[in-house]
């Protein structure tokens, strides 16, 4: 027997139709995360995406193989976990199975979780389908110590069972093989589950019905699923002539089984199937795969709602003083490439050209290096993040953090789901903003869109890295934490606010939160996810914030008060003009430079402008042109000697963060933009600049994130709800800046 | 234990519960109540209660040239929570 695959898959949105070889069309289906599109495309040869998302296949796609030269067409339907379809997902399933009669339909089941897969292979067998099992993810379930008799299995199934590793590859050429032999078969082999006196009394007459009618099959199935109350089968009964008897007969059932038996038919027959699937589970599998003790006890700790908050909080203290303190040397080290090297590069080139001193040194040098390289040089400290935030994701502690801040988030008056869009606004807060529609009622959603803007995302990181490092070094890890609880709290306090005031309660609806399995976190997803994270953030560099820097450097260049394009001080500037007006405004808050409420307001367009901004504004690369003509030799040290020393250092810094070890001491020596800014900071407050600093941070925290989550907010709520929360927003920074401010001067701080 | 009985323990939980909850009030193990859960999902009477976060935005129009689809947006993180609410029955 010979088998290949024909590497012509497609996807498409449009019902499959058998083409002109009118080939067999074998269907595969399974419930979502069974591997079943892995499974699709080792057997058709499809390049799919495949994620770890429920119910990732939204769209039919299709493929075909060959086995003995008959070729086959594969249709991979959307994940479902029955075949009553409540969902458009599920409806597409079952339509399809229903309407279009698969020659062969091959299920994919998840051995590790055999008794949750049965369901669906139970009830496409029970529909008269002919079914070929794909027993997948066999490895695991062999690890969780289950032995799965597949003989005994596939003649409880009536069914062909074949053990299947899809990540593997392992036992597609079995698959198709089986395919290939039940396409040859005629008949299906229904599986028959008693489902007990009362409720077979109600299937008998109504199997009879059923079956005077030709397009109505199987009768039984469908009796079964008129009883179930299935409103698309109901639907389907109801077209057919005679049909409104049919359904006039299945309404009497299911009322006379209710008075029977005190539960609704639905039940019951879940009841009756559950108990077949337990016996026949019991049958043919031997498991030790009962959750490990140890399992159960962390997670009851993690979810403990005491000590798992302060697991919570422990967790983010690891995680952001690994992000700040551990890449430090890197961002030091790229810091230095920026301003030495490439800087010098750049003004070589540009003089090489005839065009030094001129307009277009001033762009490239002032601006776009030293906005975007600014910016750039907190790629270590995002990745760091993005590695973290990937290991807690992919190991399931971020569900168990759900379950511990559902508590607070329900004392806020939020919903418990609402920690999903907060937990994404760590993220970003756009996306964030959109998930608010997982939210049950207009009121979750509203509230919940209201304090997601000031959950610290990634993108604010940045600013509190470089101002911490200026005016709290050695403690930057503790500002950045600080920041992300400020944040969450103020997120809470909001929500409590304005649902206690300004939004009437509603009903609660009753939900059970499923956590996924703790794991070891896979090193490839990790460094997957962070890695697509990170280039994320460097493509945001390359589009967004050298947009912004080139328009920062125009405003810089354009002369207010006469002189020339490009050749006027940054004071006299249109920015300069334009950051004077809002100056006044930022003065009580210790932010007296009209720098700083420049590089605010240039924060609006995204929070890493605030970074590049500054930059550009105390000019950190524009001494490149003015620096004497270093040896070529020195530019490679820099480069290649300080990227080996700084990889030393964070390897060092690691196991110094749990305290062993030392870390390598840190070249404390300001850079000329450090000094700069430290400057400004202290003249802008007389004297009291690391208090004006953290109030700056605790504002950029605070204030509206950026106008892509203002367009997310007038997308989702309308324009007058954006601008309250935009206005709300800005209230609050600058009320949270002058807490900080003052509250400090007061303690006698800074 | 039977399956009406964790829909009812559902119904009128006054807080979002979890298996291991449901399993402490039911008096069995949580294996137990996660397989019932999926007899209840498989027969429609329970299913997830809200889209996922990747189906909500479409930040194509936030996001501009950077957005690479919600699917497949690297800032949206998988908290691998599902949320169970009661559908019918």
């Amino acid at each position: 027997m010979r088998s290949r695959v024909v590497p012509a898959a497609r996807c498409h949105s449009s019902p499959p139709l058998r083409g002109a070889g009118d080939f067999p069309v074998v269907a595969i289906t399974g419930s979502p995360n069974s591997g079943k599109t892995t499974l699709f495309n080792h057997l058709a040869g499809a390049r799919q995406l495949v994620g770890n998302w429920p119910g990732h296949t939204v769209e039919r796609c299709e493929g075909r193989f060959e086995v003995d030269d008959t070729s086959y067409r594969l249709v991979d339907l959307p994940g479902t976990f029955g075949l009553i379809a409540v969902s458009a997902d599920e409806e597409i399933t079952v339509d399809f199975l229903l309407d279009e009669r698969p020659d062969i339909v091959v299920t994919v089941a998840d051995a590790s979780n055999l008794d949750g897969s049965l369901h669906l292979v139970a009830q496409i067998a029970e529909a008269g389908l002919r079914q070929v099992i794909a027993l997948n993810m066999v490895d695991v379930a062999d690890r969780r110590g289950t032995r799965i008799d597949t003989d005994e299995l596939a003649r409880a199934l009536g069914a062909e069972v074949i053990p299947t590793m899809a990540r593997r590859g392992t036992g597609m050429l079995e698959v198709r093989r089986a395919v290939a032999s039940a396409a040859g078969s005629t008949v299906a082999v229904p599986v028959v589950i008693d489902y007990g006196r009362s409720l077979e009394r109600a299937i008998a007459p109504l199997v009879k019905a059923l079956a005077s009618h030709d397009g109505l099959a199987p009768p039984r199935w469908l009796a079964l699923q008129l009883l179930a109350g299935d409103e698309a089968v109901g639907r389907r009964v109801a077209a057919a002539t005679g049909g409104g008897r049919i359904l006039e007969a299945a309404a009497a059932a299911r009322a006379a089984v209710t008075a029977e038996t005190g539960e609704e038919p639905e039940l019951v027959i879940a009841e009756r199937r559950f108990a077949w699937i337990r016996s026949t589970v019991h049958r043919v599998s031997v498991s030790a795969n009962a959750t490990p003790r140890w399992r159960n006890r962390v997670d009851r700790v993690l979810t403990h709602r005491v000590v798992g908050l302060a697991a919570f909080l422990a967790i983010m203290w690891v995680v952001l003083r690994f992000t700040t303190d551990v890449t430090a040397p890197m961002v030091d080290w790229i810091g230095a490439v920026v301003r030495g090297p490439v800087s010098r590069w750049a003004a070589g080139l540009i003089g090489l050209v005839g065009l030094e001193g001129g307009w277009v040194e001033g762009l490239v040098i002032d601006g776009i290096l030293a906005g975007v390289g600014a910016v750039l040089v907190f790629v270590p400290v995002l990745g760091a993040l993005y590695l973290m935030l990937g290991m807690l994701e992919d190991s399931g502690y971020l569900a168990r953090a759900a379950t511990v801040m559902d508590r607070l988030m329900r004392a806020a008056g939020l919903p418990g789901k609402a920690f999903v869009p907060l937990v994404i606004g760590f993220g970003c807060n756009v996306p964030a903003i959109y998930a608010t529609r997982t939210l049950d009622t207009k009121r979750d959603r509203l509230l919940t869109g209201l304090a997601v803007p000031f959950m610290s995302c990634s993108a604010r990181l940045p600013v509190y890295v470089l101002l911490a490092g200026i005016f709290f070094a050695g403690n930057t890890g503790v500002v950045v934490f600080s920041m992300y609880l400020l944040g969450i709290v103020v997120a809470i306090l909001v929500a409590l606010i304005v649902g206690r005031t300004a939004l009437a309660e509603n009903d609660r609806v009753p939900f059970v939160m499923v956590l996924p399995d703790f794991r070891l976190p896979s090193a490839r997803v990790v460094w997957a996810s962070a890695r697509q994270r990170t280039w994320s953030m460097v493509r945001r560099a390359g589009t967004v914030i050298l947009s912004a820097s080139v328009v920062v450097w125009l405003l810089l260049s354009i002369p207010l008060g006469g002189g020339r394009f490009g050749d006027t001080a940054v004071a006299d500037s249109a920015f300069g003009g334009v950051s004077r007006l809002v100056s006044p405004a930022m003065r009580p808050l210790g932010l007296g430079e009209w720098e700083q409420s420049g590089a605010l307001l240039s924060g609006l367009i995204a929070k890493e402008v605030v970074v590049s901004t500054t930059a550009q504004l105390y000019g950190s690369g524009s001494d490149a042109a003015g620096q004497p003509s270093v040896a070529a030799d020195s530019d490679l040290n820099t480069i290649g000697g300080g990227f080996v020393r700084a990889l030393t250092a964070t390897v060092r810094a690691i196991p110094a963060l749990f305290g062993f070890g030392t870390p390598d001491p840190v070249d404390d020596a300001p850079t000329d933009l450090e000094s700069a800014i430290r400057e400004s900071f202290d003249t802008g407050s007389g004297g009291h600049g690391s208090l004006a600093a953290l109030a700056f941070i605790v504002f950029v925290l605070l204030y509206t994130p950026c106008v892509a989550a203002a367009g997310a907010l007038r997308h989702e709520f309308g324009t007058r709800l954006m601008w309250v929360s935009v206005t709300g927003q800005l209230v609050v920074a600058w009320l949270g800046a002058f807490v900080v401010y003052h509250g400090g001067l007061l303690a006698g701080l800074g | 234990m039977t399956l009406g009985m964790l829909l009812d323990e559902i119904r009128h939980s006054p807080v979002p519960a979890t298996p291991a909850t449901l399993a402490i009030r039911l008096g069995t193990t949580v294996d137990d109540v996660t397989a019932m859960l999926s007899a209840l999902r498989a027969a429609a009477m329970i299913g997830q209660s809200a889209a996922r976060p990747t189906d909500t935005c479409p930040s194509a129009t936030s996001c501009a040239v950077m957005c690479p689809g919600p699917t497949r947006c690297p800032l949206i993180a998988d908290i691998g929570l599902e949320t169970l609410a009661v559908r019918r029955g």
